[in-house]
């Protein structure tokens, strides 16, 4: 697999695998934010995973007489109103919003992604493509979700869904931009007049040089995604009880905004820590991806 | 700037409006449930259902229904309302301001907000502004609306008690809404504006203007941020279309009246003629707005005109 | 360069202008304390029509721009209101009612016995959404005009229900229906105390004093125009700024979750008042499906279920655990009986297990049950509140505890009210509310919309219950279907609500009538 260094001018610079990924980690290193991000990444991750371990309570166990506490020695960050511990939810909750947040991107990734490798490789394709896209867009994100949400009911697998459909055309975007610069450059030619099949050339030649953005782009929309998913579940249309979902919990903290500041603080920092981490994630990797674009959106 | 290029970005904004008017049609279609039972009530019985379906029109096949939908809002009349048998187009009309204004108040604070950030961080770059006004800015584009919207309840109604909790009485109502999704689309603002600034600073004309011996304060507003300004506006531009979408939890959480507080209810109630109404009149909006924007765009930078 | 310059400015300038042309719209409810009689109610959510026969939910607002013919009292005495008196025939199929002869419609025109010829003429249309309750009504002839008489198909207590609701009952004017058409369910024209000045869809609801009222109902302290000179309903859908509002008094009237009683009864601006509601609240199972027609598990269900821990925890003890198909606070309840029902269903984990294992299911290595290769796992439909969503988990935590999986679906009212009556659900949790029996016909008639239990017995017990004019005898009757019920088991009763309400400190002379009517309006004053 050839990978050749886009330096946004049309130049190549073909480089090797190991050492292109030495030279970007070694960018990324250098700044702290990225570092930082990487760390909340990784921490919620690892919350997620450990959960059922390092919860100091069972998310789910009820004890009604010990509702609305306040954080204590028992209870770090508090109780809900049914007397559950909120820590224990809250890290239960790191799994579930880093499920939703993959599977969303995903099928926004996967669906952008392959509109976007069409629309640009073909012209043909491309105007009925970017219509359609046009179309998503115009459309108000939340309402869509909704609607998608109303149509197959109520679940965090639907949710997840939602979110994914109203992602993919970002993605197409990106991928049909990135995709029309490429396809001009000499190698591709090249692999034309040597009369490579389109999926070769697609999967071996283009493909990888529009990865960078893609890669900065998965970063930032896993934050968005978890953003969206938690609006959902904060309206009800996405994790049903018990499950202990972030948005879901802000929502039931409603309720109690005056009686409970820990119910509305906690799961909120929560869900602002997580996307602040693969936002500042996504920074780095862009900076260091090209050290020439950092500079530029 | 060719009438060609107008009129042909006119034919496409239509095309799209057309589409969405499908879409929405279609996917309320698939949503289960309709509104008869809602409106009858706990004591219906079947007939009624009936009889009430019929009346409504609900009973018609699909391509009449939609044919009905469109041909009245093409001259301008979105139909009535299932539940309320209020004309739509009234109701739109008397909260669609409401919206807009908290969209527009919105977009100020977030641009204030957002190019003042920027331009300090760029001018900063790599100090300690620059990373408290990122810092800043990451924060606001991580925070989910509905937990600020509360945080700013909180501090600004219940304990300083300086703005009305919710409704609309006047102004002053406004401002919760418009401060949280302006402190929110600040942050995106910001680091558009760093980016945009610190790609112009680099530039030779500003080391020259620097050279010259320009006031830092010229330099910085009459050449560095002029041209850093087109992407920025673009970027406003669009976010315009999400404000809109945006609205719709700080509509709920505030409990102002507002457009998208229609559309939500109005899903909720199967109300499918007052979500196709909504939905079609954000379209349009939306539409309209990226439009004069490319218009704006295309006028500013001659790089395109010719396209 | 300077072209770019003016387009950014023109950004910034062009909002702040269109912002505020846009703003110049008048329109704002004054946020004054009002004094001098301008009443603010927080109100939930808008209503959807004023027309009585377009819609079959009835709230305060609806009710006071309207006049009945009657009014029960706080006793269940029928006592006048648009009717001076009334004559029953013998064999209770022929009810005349003898009208004041001073009712004037707010468009100016008299009420006569034609207007009310009129309206139950509508009511019994096709579409009316009211038919239901007025089935017995045969025809309805105008005798002079002051007079008119009903003729029924037969005898129906329960007619009083409707004669005396304000807003199911309301006489409208025939001369604005002709004139409106359906455009009437927004521009109404009653009789009622109150008139409507200003209705802003999703904003607030303005109403002001008939100055040429004298027909309130008799037993209310003022018969003539009410004490205050405004209402204003104000839409707040958001409940924790409902309530913020409350307790700074911005408002002067709001129905309280249990939630919040405590802290608004500590609050000196505010009077919180509580009196029985007159529903109950279900887990209802659909009749149609699995496993409900194993009778074991709907019978181990009765012993499942905290009642107790959820009045208390859920509701604040502001509600109270029910056993019996009718609550306290509606005739035909029987002490007794709930008695006898609280000693055969406590709540015991133990004893649901051992109903379960008795009818052949057997606890899985997941914990859960199973027969025939099936877990014991069921969802249940409620509704996006957070009352429902939180008694929804107690119960989900409750069946864990006995090896039954519940899945919890929160579902949008629409979709509830919708899909139910096709039998799309597994189980729901869901509430019935009127102030007579004759609720108990209309919740499992033909198996009814919600649990589909067909039952024939039950159907013409209900059916028999809906037509005996003797009381003592009907009461009977609404005993043995209760009876019936507790056998059957299509559902568990959970609790009866309590309702509370708060009012700020200027009110006084708050006078509640708990059978329909509630809140007597027309005797509130303002002190201030």
């Amino acid at each position: 697999m050839n990978t050749y260094v886009a330096t946004g001018k049309n130049e190549k610079r073909p480089a090797k695998s190991k050492a292109y990924a030495a030279i970007v980690w070694h960018e990324f290193k250098k700044n702290k934010g990225a570092l930082i991000g990487l760390g909340l990444v990784i921490f919620f991750i690892s919350i997620g995973l450990l959960a059922p371990y390092i919860s100091p309570h069972d998310p789910l166990l009820m004890n009604q007489a010990n509702r609305l506490q306040p954080p204590s020695i028992t209870h770090w960050l508090g109780t809900d109103e049914h007397g559950r511990d909120l820590m224990s939810r809250i890290i239960h909750g790191a799994r579930i919003s880093t499920t939703v947040g993959v599977v969303a991107v995903l099928i926004a990734g996967v669906g952008g992604v392959t509109l976007g490798l069409t629309a640009g490789y073909w012209k043909s394709a491309d105007a009925i493509i970017m219509t359609m896209i046009d179309l998503l867009m115009a459309f108000p994100f939340l309402l869509l979700a909704i609607g998608i949400v109303s149509i197959l009911g109520p679940s965090l697998t639907n949710t997840m869904i939602a979110v994914g459909i109203g992602g993919i055309a970002g993605y197409c975007r990106v991928t049909r931009a990135e995709v029309l610069r490429v396809r001009e450059l000499e190698f591709v030619e090249a692999a034309h007049a040597l009369g490579y099949s389109n999926a070769r050339i697609i999967l071996n030649h283009i493909l990888p040089n529009v990865l960078a953005p893609i890669i900065v782009m998965v970063t930032l929309t896993l934050g968005s995604s978890i953003l969206g998913a938690a609006a959902l579940s904060f309206l009800g249309l996405g994790a049903q009880p018990p499950q202990p979902e972030w948005g879901f919990m802000l929502n039931s903290a409603r309720s109690f905004v005056m009686r409970a500041w820990w119910y509305s603080v906690f799961p909120g920092l929560a869900i602002m820590l997580m996307v602040l981490g693969f936002n500042m994630l996504g920074d780095g990797l862009r900076d260091a991806l090209d050290p020439r674009l950092k500079n530029m959106m | 700037m060719s009438i060609a290029y107008i009129v042909r970005r006119f034919l496409a904004a239509f095309g799209v409006l057309i589409g969405v008017s499908l879409l929405v049609f279609l996917m309320l279609q698939l949503i289960p449930g309709d509104p008869v039972y809602q409106i009858l009530g706990e004591m219906a019985t079947e007939e009624q259902a009936v009889a009430m379906r019929a009346r409504l029109g609900l009973d018609q096949p699909l391509h009449i229904q939609y044919f009905r939908f469109m041909s009245g809002a093409l001259r301008g009349d979105l139909g009535r309302s299932i539940v309320t048998n209020r004309s739509i187009s009234d109701e739109i009309a008397r909260r669609f301001p409401l919206t807009v204004r908290i969209a527009l108040y919105a977009v100020l604070i977030q641009s204030i907000i957002g190019c003042s950030l920027g331009i300090l961080a760029s001018l900063k770059h790599r100090k300690w502004p620059d990373n408290a006004a990122m810092l800043g800015a990451l924060l606001g584009v991580s925070s989910p609306s509905f937990w600020l919207a509360l945080i700013l309840m909180l501090v600004f109604s219940v304990w300083l008690e300086w703005l009305p909790i919710s409704g609309y009485t006047d102004w002053r109502s406004l401002v919760l809404p418009s401060l949280t999704l302006g402190l929110l689309g600040g942050g995106r603002i910001a680091r558009m504006t760093r980016s945009s600034m610190l790609e112009v600073l680099r530039q030779d004309y500003v080391r020259t203007a620097r050279a010259k011996g320009l006031a830092e304060r010229v330099v910085v507003f009459k050449h560095a941020f002029k041209n850093a300004i087109i992407p920025i506006i673009t970027l406003i531009g669009m976010d315009f279309g999400s404000l809109l979408g945006g609205a719709l939890i700080t509509e709920t959480v505030f409990a102002i009246p507002g457009v998208a507080q229609l559309a939500i209810t109005g899903i909720s109630r199967r109300d499918f003629p007052m979500v196709q109404g909504v939905v079609l009149v954000m379209a349009v909006v939306f539409t309209m707005t990226n439009l004069l924007v490319d218009i704006v765009y295309s006028l500013v930078n001659p790089r395109i005109r010719y396209q | 360069m300077r072209k770019e310059f003016k387009i950014f400015a023109l950004v910034l300038i062009v909002p702040i202008i269109a912002a505020t042309l846009l703003g110049c719209t008048p329109r704002s409810v004054t946020q004054q304390p009002a004094g001098g009689g301008h009443f603010i109610f927080a109100w939930v959510s808008d209503l959807p029509t004023w027309d009585p026969d377009r819609t079959t939910w009835s709230e305060l607002p609806q009710s006071l721009i309207y006049d009945g013919l009657v009014e029960l009292d706080m006793d269940g005495n029928v006592t006048g209101r648009l009717a001076r008196r009334w004559e029953l025939s013998e064999d209770g199929l022929r009810w005349r009612f003898f009208l004041r002869e001073d009712v004037y419609f707010h468009s100016g025109r008299k009420m006569t016995a034609d207007a009310v010829k009129f309206r139950f003429d509508r009511m019994r249309q096709p579409d009316g959404a009211n038919r239901g309750m007025v089935s017995s009504i045969q025809e309805v002839n105008v005798i002079d005009t002051y007079t008119v008489e009903f003729v029924l198909s037969f005898p129906d207590p329960t007619l009083w229900n409707i004669f005396g609701s304000a807003f199911f009952g309301a006489i409208i004017d025939p001369v604005a229906v002709a004139e409106l058409g359906e455009e009437f369910g927004a521009k109404p024209v009653g009789t009622g105390p109150w008139i409507i000045e200003e209705h802003v869809s999703g904003s607030h609801l303005t109403l002001r004093r008939n100055e040429n009222y004298r027909w309130g109902a008799t037993y209310w302290d003022n018969q003539g125009p009410p004490h205050m000179e405004k209402i204003t309903f104000r839409f707040i859908p958001d409940e924790t700024t409902r309530m913020l509002e409350i307790a700074q008094g911005s408002v002067d009237y709001t129905f309280v979750p249990p939630g919040e009683t405590a802290r608004l009864r500590q609050n000196n601006r505010v009077n919180v008042i509580t009196y029985p509601g007159n529903g109950i609240t279900y887990w209802g199972f659909n009749m149609k499906k699995w496993p409900w027609t194993d009778e074991s598990v709907r019978n181990a269900m009765q012993f499942a279920i905290n009642k107790e821990g959820i009045t208390q925890h859920a509701l604040e003890g502001l509600a109270r655990p029910l056993w019996s198909a009718l609550p306290p606070s509606i005739a035909g309840f029987n002490q007794a009986h709930e008695d006898e029902l609280r000693a055969r269903f406590p709540f015991s984990p133990d004893r649901a297990r051992a109903t379960l294992e008795a009818g052949g299911w057997v606890r899985g290595t997941d914990g859960i049950y199973a027969k025939d290769g099936q877990s014991l796992r069921v969802s249940v439909w409620v509704r996006n509140d957070p009352l429902q969503v939180r008694i929804a988990e107690m119960i989900e935590s409750d069946l864990a505890a006995v090896g039954v999986d519940l899945v919890i679906e929160i579902v949008e009212q629409a979709r509830i009210t919708s899909d139910t009556p096709q039998g799309l659900h597994q189980s729901l949790i869901w509430q019935y509310g009127w102030w007579d029996p004759i609720i108990l016909w209309f919740v499992f008639r033909d198996g009814g919309i919600r649990m589909h239990h067909v039952n024939e017995e039950l159907h013409n017990l209900l059916l028999t219950g809906h037509q005996t004019v003797d009381n003592a005898e009907r009461m009977q009757i609404y005993l043995q279907a209760q009876r019936l019920l507790a056998e059957q088991n299509p559902w568990v009763v959970l609790y009866f609500p309590e309702v509370i309400v708060a009012f700020s400190d200027r009110v006084e002379n708050i006078r509640i009538n708990h059978r329909g009517p509630g809140l007597i309006v027309n005797d509130l004053r303002l002190t201030r």
